[in-house]
């Protein structure tokens, strides 16, 4: 588990100690394909990291799927409702490989923070540098 | 959208130890794209696998500055 998150911006700066305890409140699903993670408009708490496969991201309009973009090893889906405890702005489901995640809960990551707040800083400085990435992506598709 | 050619410093500082954040956006408009964690430097002609699909890379450039262990590239593709 260490070795994946690692890999993962948000944890990139972390010591091995600090690392550790993150290894602590991570959760391991294995899907299939097609899957559905988490539904646009729902409440959710969780935020989820792609291990292996992808998560097809996508938003629904009048009954009709829009896909945003499909999200591989290593990123993160789900973390706006981390942050500001809002619905679901889009839904998201495996891709057709199937994929493993990994979940990380809110009230475990938040009270992890409160315990380790050099943990809590360095991973809310990355989780806004993986936003602006995404928010880039999305500027160059629609460009 | 500002990105930067990849210059022969950068291809230089391509180490085995970068994790490459790559935004992967499909010439033509009609596919999201994707973005992936890379443990390589991707260049054009190589392939790449998302949405049940392959895609050949045309194109590379950096988005975002290196942080710490991790390059930030947006790579054009186009589906095979």
């Amino acid at each position: 588990m260490k070795d994946l998150l690692k890999k993962v911006h948000i944890f990139s700066g972390l010591t091995d100690d600090e690392m550790d305890e993150i290894v602590g409140i991570c959760h391991t699903q294995i899907l299939t394909a097609d899957e559905m993670i988490v539904e646009q408009n729902s409440t959710g708490k969780d935020v989820y990291i792609v291990q292996d496969g992808s998560i097809e991201v996508f938003v629904t309009v009048d009954d009709v799927e829009r896909p945003i973009v499909f999200l591989g090893h290593g990123q993160l889906f789900g973390e706006m409702a981390l942050l500001d405890h809002g619905y679901r702005s889009a839904s998201g489901r495996a891709g057709a490989e199937g994929c493993t995640i990994v979940r990380v809960n809110n009230d475990e990551f938040t009270d992890l923070c409160a315990d380790h707040p050099s943990i809590g800083y360095s991973v809310m400085k990355h989780f806004a540098i993986d936003l602006a990435f995404k928010l880039r992506h999305m500027n160059l598709t629609n460009a | 959208m500002v990105t930067k050619e990849l210059d022969q410093t950068d291809k230089q500082m391509a180490d085995e130890n970068i994790i490459y954040k790559v935004s992967y956006v499909v010439e033509g408009g009609n596919h999201p794209g994707a973005i992936i964690n890379e443990d390589h430097l991707p260049k054009p002609g190589d392939q790449v696998s998302f949405d049940g699909n392959t895609f050949v890379v045309t194109e590379v450039q950096e988005l975002m500055p290196p942080l710490g262990d991790f390059g930030f590239l947006h790579a054009s593709c186009k589906p095979i």
